[in-house]
């Protein structure tokens, strides 16, 4: 009984939490039609979608959030003694029931957005393109996550520092790139590209120019290609961190 | 079966700063101490051995322990088992190991005991039989059955201590490193636990590793012993010739039927003495005990003479103390 009413207690902080971020936004766009050419349902449908794929990577890769706990309290040393995958282990050693708020809120902003931007019948074939761009970003942030816990291999209390990593690549993600200073929209087209995992795709589904990028509409389809590519390199980030694991004194 | 070569670990300790951007200094600082608590040792187990693995606190055991089962990789140096490298193919490697950590358990809190046997079973994938038939051993070794549905979290330490070694064995593994099984526990508990390892040992021609502080446990279970301090290998060889070579002196104990003034006798030591009864340490260099006593009839009266052979205990306490005094004397 206890659990369920802090699970309740949980899903609404969730919720209440993603809901202001949305407030926010809905605020801005009252003093102006669109930024930087993006209209508020626009806006909303990417940040629908960036929500979408955070909740799932949260509910498919909770154990990363504790695992730094699972390293104090020796859990870790336990997974590596038995017979399975210990990223695996790691991996499913929480199920975190409550981001389904987060979930929910944001595959209800992408459906009203979509409402908003399109008739009825494109939408409908959109929501299917939509399901590997939304893979695509699950797989970008779990790479986050899986980066950040790695770290905690080697230190223990810095590791607040490396939210920087995880909420900065929210960040861009949940932003059309045009807002961004030009030298930066270069650097997340080209050198970190993470442009391509949410940002593309959408300007691509809803026929915007691809200014801000330079880049034609037809690289939409490298967003589940780049989100498994992170994914794989945090993989390996992940083994070189347990080759080096210390465990603990006692 | 197990062949360690030149085996070290090495662990990194960071510094920590404090203050506002200390978490940011502590990311790029390389600033750190080593600390060597496996220093280049070298060993051979074979199949169905029984080795004690003895040392002071802080010596490097667990530390050897971990890089045995896998979770830690040496810092150099080769390690094998059963023809396998432990961390390169740790799951084929634990998959026919187990171990038990006294310390921890490596079960799972909130399950109760006979779940934990169930999940166990399908983790290693073990046949129905098999598992009835370890199942029915351990009920009856152990006592596994007074607490099966009880959950792991809510064992008394001898209990969770039981079910971890039940755990260990389920999958008959050819090798069982056993860190710290009895620390802890009741007389009655350790005995039931040495009997039980005894037994398994015995029986199934388990590889057994274990490491304790309970001499008993090694005066009941090891033929063999290696004592290491701070990170390297001291002693390896049989637990009787441990005693014969580092035993020091044997102890005749004599109760005097008269007053004397002078006790001393030629070849031996007083250590104690009190009223009548005085307490001689001697080193008996082939030649026994018997110019001892011919000597001390020839000048005195006595009612009773006891012998006391250093025994396990007295034994290791004293290697311990010969140690103490070496580091000690390192830092004059
Ligand atoms: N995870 C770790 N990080 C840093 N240092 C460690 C770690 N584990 C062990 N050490 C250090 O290595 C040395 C050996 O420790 P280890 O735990 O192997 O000793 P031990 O022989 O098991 O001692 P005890 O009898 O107290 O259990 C100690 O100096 C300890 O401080
Ligand atoms: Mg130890």
């Amino acid at each position: 009984m206890q659990y369920r009413v802090s699970f309740l207690f949980d899903l609404l902080a969730n919720l209440f939490s993603s809901f202001t971020d949305l407030a926010a936004m809905i605020i801005i766009f009252t003093h102006t039609p669109a930024l930087k050419g993006w209209t508020l349902a626009e806006t909303a449908f990417l940040f629908g979608l960036t929500n979408t794929s955070f909740a799932l990577a949260e509910m498919i890769g909770g154990g990363f959030d504790v695992f730094q706990l699972l390293i104090r309290e020796g859990k870790f040393d336990q997974m590596l003694v038995r017979p399975l995958g210990h990223f695996f282990q790691v991996m499913t050693s929480e199920f975190v029931l409550r981001r389904f708020g987060r979930l929910t809120q944001g595959l209800a902003i992408i459906v009203v957005a979509l409402h908003q931007i399109l008739a009825s019948e494109t939408a409908a074939i959109v929501v299917l393109l939509l399901l590997p761009v939304i893979a695509g970003g699950t797989l970008f942030y779990m790479a986050l996550f899986i980066t950040q816990a790695t770290t905690a291999i080697w230190t223990v209390e810095g590791l607040e520092v490396f939210n920087i990593i995880t909420y900065g690549g929210n960040e861009v993600l949940s932003h059309p790139l045009d807002v961004f200073h030009p030298v930066l929209r270069r650097f997340f087209t080209y050198i970190l590209p993470m442009a391509f995992i949410n940002y593309i795709p959408v300007a691509a589904i809803i026929g915007k120019p691809l200014t801000a990028a330079g880049v034609p509409p037809w690289t939409a389809w490298f967003s589940p290609l780049f989100g498994l590519g992170a994914f794989l390199l945090a993989r390996r980030f992940w083994d070189f961190g347990v080759r080096h694991y210390q465990s603990t004194g006692s | 079966m197990i062949v360690a070569k030149d085996l070290v670990k090495e662990f990194k300790i960071y510094q920590h700063h404090r203050g506002a951007f200390g978490a940011i200094r502590n990311m790029f600082s390389t600033k750190h101490t080593i600390v060597r608590a496996v220093d280049q040792i070298s060993f051979q187990i074979a199949a169905g051995e029984l080795v004690g693995y003895l040392g002071p606190n802080g010596a490097g055991k667990s530390t050897t322990i971990k890089m045995l089962t896998g979770i830690l990789v040496p810092t150099s140096g080769e390690l094998t088992i059963g023809g396998i490298v432990p961390w390169r193919e740790r799951v084929k490697h634990v998959r026919r190991m187990g171990v038990v950590f006294g310390q921890r358990t490596t079960l799972w809190w909130d399950l109760p005991v006979i779940e934990t046997m169930e999940l166990l079973r399908h983790i290693y994938k073990i046949p129905e039989r098999q598992y009835r038939r370890n199942m029915d051993m351990f009920a009856d070794l152990l006592g596994l059955s007074e607490f099966l549905n009880i959950p792991v979290r809510s064992l008394s330490l001898g209990q969770r201590m039981r079910a971890d070694l039940a755990a260990a064995f389920l999958h008959d593994p050819e090798i069982v490193f056993l860190d710290e099984p009895t620390i802890g526990l009741d007389v009655l508990a350790k005995e039931r636990i040495r009997q039980f390892i005894a037994t398994i040992n015995s029986e199934k021609k388990t590889t057994v590793i274990l490491t304790t502080h309970d001499l008993g446990d090694v005066a009941k279970l090891c033929r063999r012993v290696m004592m290491i301090d701070r990170g390297k290998v001291l002693f390896d060889g049989a637990l009787a010739e441990l005693v014969s070579r580092f035993g020091g002196e044997r102890r005749l104990i004599v109760d005097f039927a008269e007053e004397y003034d002078d006790l001393s006798i030629a070849g031996a030591r007083i250590v104690a003495k009190e009223g009548r009864k005085v307490t001689y340490a001697f080193h008996s260099n082939g030649n026994g005990v018997a110019p001892l006593i011919e000597n001390l009839s020839r000048n005195y009266k006595w009612a009773d003479i006891s012998l006391q052979d250093p025994d396990v205990e007295t034994t290791i306490r004293h290697i311990y103390e010969q140690w103490e005094g070496d580091h000690s004397s390192e830092y004059c």
